[in-house]
C-alpha cells in the first residue's frame, strides 16, 4: 500500500519537484486533516487540489482501484493518465469525470455502500479539480509517463501511439528457451506420442502467467525440470553419435565426413574432439559460434568421458559416451538461455551483437535457432543442408543483419508462403497428412503468434459434453458411439485417415487470411472461406471422417481428390472470421452447451482485441458459479441470473454483452438451431445485444450476433491498434509501455501505408531501435 | 513389490532392520509423512458408506442413491466410532485376510465436507488440494512439504496416471498461483528419475554427478562475466542453485544407495505391470507400479511426502483388468448401466486395495526415532480431485484416512458425517487440511485455502484429530 501511494504521490507531483515538496508538506501539515474535517473558505489552488485528490484517492478508492485493481474493479486510478483516460462506460467522459459522477450517485455510489462514503467537501474538491482539467501539482497537464500501470491494458491506448521522442526503456536480458523452441532445435516434432518418447515432452513450459510464450519473463530452470530433461538429453545425445543412432536422423551426421572420427576412431584425436565439439555447439546447442571458454570446457569434459569408456566390441559404449557429451553441452547456460545483452554504446544503451540479432530474428520468424541442423524424414529434409534459417545465420555471421534491407528480405523470405507440398511441416507430418493440408503456410514464428493470440490450440484440452447439442445435428442420441461424437473426436485427434484436425484447419484458415498480407486484421475478422477436412477418400471411410463438417454446419461431401473443395465459403449469416471459427469458439467455450461460454468469449474480446482490463478471477473472492442446469434456462439466462448483482456486474458488464453475441453458437462452436425457452421448450437462438461499454463510440449500439460484431470490430481503429500491441508483445516478448510509443506508431504507420500489411508492420518493428538496442542496466540495478 | 515388503518384514522380524534403518535413514526431526492419493474422476460417497452408517442415516432415505444423499445427514457432526468400515461398497480391502492385518481400526471415513470454491466439474485442477479456484493458489502438498522434508533427498514425489499424451502432467499440484508442479505419469520415467542414482549395476550416479559438476562450472563462469541486471542475473543464479541442489542430492543418494537398493521395486523393463498393456495402457497396472515406487521411496527414506493421482490431466483412463475396451469417460456417461457403476466401484475398490497395501507395508516397518510403526507416523488420505461424482458440484468430498495415529489422527475405525453443504455446521475440505497441518505440528495452521468470506469455520476438525 505504502509503495502504491508513494508512487501515486510521485506521479502527481513529479512535474515540479520543488513545488512538490511544498505540496507534500502541505499534505501532511494540515490540509489532509482539513479535507477530512471539511475545508472552509476559498477553493484550493491547482497544486493543492491535486494533492487533495491524491489523498481522496488514497482514502476512498485505492483499496480497489490501486495499481493492481481488486475486488472486481476494472481499472486502476493511480496515475494522472488513468484518470484522464476515456471511461469504459462512457468514452465521452474521462475516468476522473466518472469518478465524480459515481461519488455523487445515490443509487450506485462509489465508494460502495459497505464502505465509508466520501464527504461533501471531498466530492467538491475532486469535482473542482476535474473541472479544472485535472492538472498535476504544478498546474500542468502533461503525461506522467504511465507509471503505476501494473497491466499494459490499463495504459490509455491513444497515448501508446503518440511518439514523444522517448526511447524504449526495456533493459538487456536473457531469455530461457521454451518448450517449442527446444523441441524444434533438436529436430523434434511438436506432437506427442501416446506413451512413447517425445522431445516435446520437455519441461520448458513458459510461465502460465505469460501472455505469450516468448515472454520468458522470469523463466529459469529448476531442479525438477533438470530431472525431467535428463532422459530427453540422453536421446538427443544419441542423435549426435552417428548417422543412424538416436530417434531423429540429423543428416549432417551422415554428410559431414569430418565428424566421423568421433564414432569411428577408437581414440579420437584432440583435433577431432575439438572439431566435433565446435560443430556440435554451433549447430546443435548454441546456434551461434561458441566462445573459447565454452569450447575448451566441453572439450575437457569430452576427454574425461572418453577416458571412462569401457569398450565391449559394439558401438554402444561410444554412443553412450557421445550422448553424455551432448547432454553436458545442452545443460550449459548458453544452451538454455539466449542473450540480449549487447555491448555498450556509451550513451546508456547497449547494441545487440550480430549473433544476438540473428537469434532474435530467427526465433521471431521461426521459433528456433538460426542454423539448426535439418531433420531427415524419408524421403525429405526439413530444411536445406546448410540448416534451418541458415540465411539468418549467414547474415549474423557477415554482419549484414544490421542492414534494414537485409532484415526486410529475411522477413519476406521466411514469414510464410504458398506451397501445396507443405514442406514446412516435414518435421511433424508425413507426406500423406501434409498433402491434405491447405496450401498456405506461415513460419512457426507467425503461426505461433496467431495461435497464442487467438488461443485456439487449447481446444483439445476442453471436454465437450455432447458437442452437437442444440445444433442441427442434435438428434437426441446420447450413445457414446454416435456419428456426431465420432466426428468431433476425429477433429480433436485426427486418429482415422490422414485429414486435418480442427486446430490444423484453423491454422490453415489463418494462414490463408494472413499470407497474402492485405488488410490482414480485417480479413482475419471477416473472411468466410474456411478450410475443412475431406469427407470422402479421406484415408478412412466411416462416420468419424464423414461428418467432420458438422461443426461448420455443413455435411457437404468434400472429396480428397479435389483439394480445392476443402476450402468452403460458409453462409454470410453464420460465419465471419476467426471469432466464428469452431476452433476458437470451442477453445473459449465451456463443457456444456448451456455453460457460460459467453464469459470466456467476451473476456477474450475485451482483453485481446480491445486491450482493456478485466480483473482476473483469482483476484475476485467470490464463487464464480452459475445455477444448476435447467431445461427452461439458456446459457444466457443462467449467466444473467448468476451475475445480476451490482458487484458481479462490475466485471461481467465488460464480458457478458460481448459474449452473448456468440450465443448463436453452442459451446463447441456449432451453429445453434434452437435454444432453451423460458417455458421449458425451445426458441430460436439469439446473439442480439446492445453494446455500451465499448472503447470506441462507433462500436456501441446493437449488434445482431457475432457475425455482425466481427464485421464491426474489423474496421475499428481501436481494434487495429490493439492488434498491433498484441504483435508487439509477442515479437518483443514483453509488455509495451509508453516509452515504446514511437515504435508502435511506426508499426501502425507501416501497416496502414502498405494496405494493412503485417509484414511491413514487422519490418518497422525489427529495424527499430527498440529491436536492435536495449537500455544498459543502471548502477546497482 | 511384495518381495521387498517380505524383505522388510523378514529383517524386521529378525531384529536386523531397526539398526539398519536407523543407520541409513535416521532423520533429525520427529518423523511425519503424508501420502495424498487422488482419484481424478470423483468418488461417490456411497463408496465409503458402511452398512452401519447407512442404517444410522436411514437406509430408506438414502435409497439407491450413490451420491447427493446429504439430506440424510444430521445437523450436527455425527461420529460413529467402531464402525465396520470394510462393509462399505469399496472399503473391503481394509479388512484383514490371512497374514494381512486389518486396517479397519487404523482408518477413518469422513463424509459431508464441501469445497464449493473449487467449482466442481470434471476436475477442479489444483483446486482440490488448494481449496481455491484452479490455478489461484499453492496446493497443500507444496505448502507442507518443507515442514515434512527433514533430511530426505526429495521434498516430495508426485506420481500418477493420465490419459493425456505426456509422461508429465501439470494439473493437480502447484507451488503457487499458476505455478504447477509436475506429476510423473509414466512409471518408467518415475523409476529412472527417483531411483536412477541408487539402482545397482549402473554408473548413473557417477555420470549424473559429472554432468552436474560440468553444468555448474559453466554457469559459474557465465555469472563471472554477466552484464545484465540483477533480475536477469537471478535466472542464472536460480539455475545454479538447482544444479547445486541436484549435486548435493546425488551425494546423499550415493550415501544411501547400498541400503536402499534392497527395497527397490523391479526396474521398468522387468516389471510385469508395465509389460504389454496395450494402448492406452491399463491405468490400474500403471498406478500399481507407481504405488510400488512410492512405497519404496517412503520405506527408503527418500521422501516424506507422496502424491499419487489417478487420471490427472486426462481423466479418460482405461482399466482393462477390470472392464476392457471402455474408458472412464464412457463408463461414466453410461452410468445408468448397472455394469458401469459396478466397474467404477471396482476401480475405487482397487485404489483402496493399493492404499491398504501401502499402509500394510508401512505398518510392518518400525519407525525410527519414535515409537510405533511407520504407519503411525504417516497419514494417508484417499480423496477425489473434484468431489462426489464424475461431473461434480463439489458439494461433498468423501475422504478415507489411514494411519497417522501417532500424529493425533483419530483413525480408529470411525465414520464422521458432517452436515451437508448449506447447513450452518457444514465443514469444508480446507478444515481437513487445517487438521493435517496441526497433525504435522503447526498449531497456527487454521486458515488454509482461499475461501475468504465463504469460509465456514477456521481450524482443524476435532472429530478426527486431537
Amino acid at each position: 500500500m505504502g509503495l502504491r501511494f508513494q508512487s501515486a504521490r510521485a506521479f502527481l507531483c513529479a512535474a515540479a519537484p520543488i513545488a512538490a515538496l511544498v505540496v507534500l508538506s502541505g499534505c501532511f501539515d494540515g490540509k489532509v486533516g482539513g479535507i477530512d474535517a471539511g475545508i472552509t473558505g476559498d477553493e484550493p489552488s491547482a497544486p493543492e487540489a491535486a494533492c487533495a485528490v491524491e489523498t481522496i484517492l488514497q482514502t476512498r478508492c485505492s483499496s480497489c482501484h490501486g495499481a493492481t485493481p481488486a475486488e472486481g474493479a476494472p481499472m486502476s486510478l493511480t496515475s494522472l493518465d488513468a484518470l484522464r483516460a476515456p471511461s469504459l462506460r462512457d468514452p465521452a467522459q474521462s475516468f476522473g469525470q466518472r469518478s465524480v459522477a459515481r461519488m455523487r450517485d445515490t443509487v450506485s455510489p462509489m465508494p460502495p455502500r459497505t464502505a465509508t462514503p466520501a464527504t461533501e467537501q471531498e466530492i467538491a474538491t475532486f469535482a473542482a479539480w476535474v473541472a479544472g482539467g485535472m492538472p498535476d501539482c504544478d498546474g500542468g497537464t502533461g503525461s506522467d509517463g504511465g507509471t503505476g500501470y501494473k497491466h499494459p491494458n490499463l495504459i490509455p491506448q491513444d497515448q501508446l501511439f503518440q511518439c514523444q521522442g522517448l526511447v524504449s526503456d526495456a533493459p538487456g536480458r536473457i531469455r530461457r528457451i521454451n518448450r517449442w523452441q527446444w523441441t524444434r532445435n533438436v529436430g523434434g516434432s511438436v506432437t506427442r506420442e501416446w506413451t512413447g518418447f517425445s522431445f516435446y515432452d520437455n519441461p520448458l513450459d513458459p510461465a502460465i502467467t505469460s501472455p505469450y510464450w516468448s515472454y520468458a519473463a522470469d523463466d529459469t530452470v529448476d531442479d525438477t525440470m533438470v530431472e525431467i530433461m535428463l532422459p530427453l538429453l540422453g536421446e538427443y545425445g544419441a542423435t549426435w553419435a552417428g548417422p543412424y543412432t538416436g530417434s531423429n536422423r540429423l543428416e549432417l551426421l551422415r554428410n559431414d565426413a569430418s565428424l566421423r572420427c568421433m564414432w569411428e576412431d577408437e581414440s579420437p584425436s584432440p583435433d577431432c574432439i575439438e572439431h566435433y565439439a565446435a560443430t556440435l555447439l554451433e549447430k546443435g546447442v548454441l546456434y551461434r559460434p561458441p566462445r573459447p571458454a565454452e569450447l575448451s570446457h566441453l572439450v575437457e569434459f569430452a576427454q574425461a568421458v572418453l577416458a571412462q569408456e569401457i569398450p565391449d566390441g559394439t558401438q554402444d559404449p561410444r554412443t553412450h559416451t557421445l550422448s553424455r557429451i551432448v547432454a553436458a553441452a545442452m545443460m550449459t547456460s548458453g544452451a538454455l538461455f539466449r542473450e540480449e545483452l549487447g555491448t555498450p554504446d556509451g550513451n546508456g544503451r547497449v547494441r545487440l551483437t550480430d549473433w544476438e540479432l540473428g537469434q532474435q530474428l530467427a526465433y521471431a520468424l521461426g521459433d528456433r535457432g538460426p542454423g539448426a541442423v535439418p531433420l531427415w524424414r524419408y524421403p525429405d529434409f526439413s530444411a536445406p543442408q546448410e540448416g534451418h534459417y541458415a540465411d539468418v545465420a549467414n547474415a549474423a555471421r557477415d554482419g549484414t543483419i544490421r542492414d534494414p534491407a537485409v532484415v526486410g528480405a529475411l522477413i519476406d523470405a521466411n514469414f510464410g508462403g504458398v506451397d501445396p507440398e507443405r514442406r514446412d511441416l516435414i518435421q511433424d507430418l508425413d507426406e500423406n497428412r501434409r498433402s491434405r493440408r491447405g496450401e498456405y503456410w506461415l513460419g512457426d514464428g507467425a503461426a505461433n503468434f496467431f495461435r497464442q493470440w487467438l488461443g485456439y490450440t487449447k481446444v483439445e484440452e476442453i471436454f465437450k459434453e455432447r458437442p452437437e447439442a442444440t445444433s442441427a445435428y442434435d438428434d437426441g442420441n446420447n450413445s457414446g458411439y454416435r456419428a456426431q461424437l465420432s466426428a468431433w473426436s476425429q477433429l480433436m485427434d485426427g486418429y482415422y485417415g490422414y485429414e486435418s484436425t480442427l486446430v490444423q484447419q484453423m491454422d490453415d484458415f489463418v494462414a490463408r487470411a494472413v499470407e497474402p498480407d492485405v488488410d490482414v486484421l480485417a480479413t482475419l475478422l471477416t473472411t468466410r472461406t474456411f478450410f475443412l477436412a475431406a469427407t470422402a477418400n479421406s484415408g478412412f471411410d466411416g462416420d468419424a471422417t464423414r461428418y467432420t463438417g458438422q461443426p461448420y454446419n455443413t455435411e457437404v461431401e468434400i472429396d480428397a481428390k479435389n483439394p480445392a473443395q476443402r476450402w468452403q465459403t460458409l453462409p454470410a449469416d453464420e460465419r465471419a472470421g476467426v471469432l466464428t471459427h469452431p476452433a476458437w469458439l470451442a477453445a473459449h467455450g465451456g463443457n456444456f452447451e448451456d455453460d457460460p461460454s459467453a464469459v470466456h468469449r467476451g473476456k477474450w474480446v475485451r482483453e485481446k482485441l480491445l486491450c482493456q482490463y478485466v480483473p482476473p478471477l483469482s483476484d475476485v473472492k467470490v464463487m464464480a458459479k452459475v445455477g444448476p442446469h435447467s431445461p427452461d434456462k439458456s446459457a444466457r439466462a443462467r449467466l444473467s441470473e448468476a451475475t445480476a448483482s451490482p458487484e458481479c456486474q462490475a466485471c461481467h458488464s465488460l464480458m457478458n454483452p460481448i459474449g452473448f453475441a456468440f450465443e448463436i453458437y453452442n459451446h463447441a462452436g456449432y451453429v445453434r438451431v434452437h435454444d432453451h425457452a423460458p417455458d421449458g421448450g425451445f426458441m430460436p437462438p439469439s446473439g442480439a445485444v446492445e453494446l455500451t461499454n465499448m472503447p470506441e463510440p462507433a462500436l456501441n449500439g446493437p449488434v445482431r450476433d457475432a457475425v455482425e460484431l466481427s464485421e464491426k470490430l474489423a474496421h475499428s481503429k481501436h481494434v487495429k491498434r490493439c492488434f498491433i500491441r498484441q504483435a508487439f508483445r509477442y515479437y518483443m516478448g514483453r509488455d509495451e509501455n509508453l516509452s515504446d510509443a514511437c515504435t508502435l506508431a511506426k508499426m501502425e504507420q507501416a501497416y496502414d501505408a502498405n494496405g494493412g500489411s503485417f509484414r511491413s508492420m514487422l519490418k518497422a518493428l525489427m529495424t527499430s531501435d527498440t529491436w536492435t538496442t536495449r537500455r544498459a542496466p543502471a548502477k546497482g540495478e | 513389490m511384495f518381495t521387498r515388503r517380505a524383505f522388510l518384514q523378514s529383517v524386521a522380524a529378525t531384529g536386523l532392520f531397526a539398526a539398519l534403518y536407523r543407520e541409513a535413514f535416521a532423520q533429525s526431526v520427529t518423523p511425519r509423512r503424508l501420502v495424498l492419493v487422488l482419484e481424478c474422476n470423483g468418488i461417490y460417497p456411497e463408496a465409503f458408506l458402511s452398512a452401519g452408517t447407512r442404517a444410522a442415516l436411514g437406509a430408506e432415505k438414502i435409497g439407491g442413491r450413490h451420491h447427493n444423499f446429504g439430506d440424510s445427514y444430521p445437523d450436527s457432526p455425527l461420529v460413529r466410532e467402531g464402525d465396520d468400515l470394510s462393509t462399505a461398497l469399496c472399503l473391503q480391502p481394509l479388512a484383514g485376510s490371512g497374514a494381512e492385518i486389518s486396517l479397519v481400526n487404523r482408518s477413518a471415513v469422513v463424509l459431508g465436507l464441501s469445497s464449493l470454491i473449487t467449482g466442481g466439474g470434471h476436475s477442479t485442477g489444483t483446486g482440490a488440494l488448494s481449496c481455491a479456484v484452479d490455478g489461484a493458489a499453492a496446493t497443500f502438498d507444496a505448502v507442507i512439504a518443507p515442514r515434512l522434508k527433514g533430511t530426505a533427498p526429495f521434498d516430495a514425489i508426485r506420481l500418477g496416471t493420465s490419459s493425456s499424451l505426456t509422461p508429465i502432467a501439470y494439473q493437480t499440484c502447484a507451488y503457487g498461483p499458476r505455478r504447477p508442479a509436475g506429476i510423473l505419469v509414466n512409471p518408467a520415467l518415475a523409476w529412472n528419475t527417483i531411483f536412477g542414482s541408487i539402482a545397482a549395476g549402473t554408473s548413473a550416479g557417477l555420470e549424473r554427478s559429472m554432468l552436474f559438476d560440468f553444468a555448474r562450472d559453466d554457469v559459474v563462469t557465465a555469472l563471472k562475466t554477466f552484464s545484465g541486471n540483477s533480475r536477469e542475473r537471478a535466472k542464472l543464479e536460480r539455475y545454479l542453485e538447482s544444479l547445486e541442489k541436484l549435486r548435493a542430492r546425488e551425494a546423499q543418494l550415493k550415501s544411501m544407495a547400498a541400503k536402499v537398493q534392497p527395497l527397490l521395486p523391479p526396474a521398468p523393463a522387468d516389471n510385469p505391470l508395465l509389460q504389454g498393456g496395450g494402448s492406452p495402457p491399463d491405468s490400474l497396472k500403471w498406478l500399481e507400479a507407481q504405488f510400488e515406487i512410492a512405497t519404496s521411496a517412503l520405506l527408503g527414506g527418500l521422501t516424506n511426502l507422496v502424491v499419487l493421482a489417478s487420471g490427472t490431466s486426462g481423466f479418460d483412463v482405461h482399466y482393462d483388468s477390470i472392464i476392457p475396451d471402455i474408458g472412464r469417460h464412457d463408463l461414466q456417461h453410461g452410468i445408468d448401466n448397472p455394469g458401469n457403476y459396478t466397474a467404477i466401484a471396482a476401480v475405487t475398490r482397487k485404489h483402496v486395495e493399493l492404499v491398504a497395501k501401502l499402509a500394510r507395508a508401512l505398518e510392518a516397518t518400525p519407525e525410527v526415532g519414535a515409537d510405533g510403526t511407520m504407519l503411525d507416523h504417516t497419514i494417508i488420505v484417499y480423496m477425489s480431485d473434484n468431489g462426489e461424482q464424475h461431473h461434480s458440484e463439489a458439494r461433498e468430498w468423501p475422504k478415507l484416512i489411514v494411519g497417522g495415529n501417532a500424529l493425533g489422527m483419530k483413525t480408529d475405525g470411525r465414520t464422521v458425517i458432517y452436515p451437508r453443504d448449506g447447513a450452518a455446521r457444514n465443514r469444508q475440505v480446507s478444515n481437513l487440511f487445517n487438521t493435517l497441518g496441526h497433525a504435522f505440528g503447526d498449531s497456527d495452521f487454521n486458515t488454509f485455502g482461499a475461501e475468504g468470506t465463504t469460509r465456514i469455520a477456521a481450524g482443524p476438525l476435532s472429530e478426527i484429530w486431537a
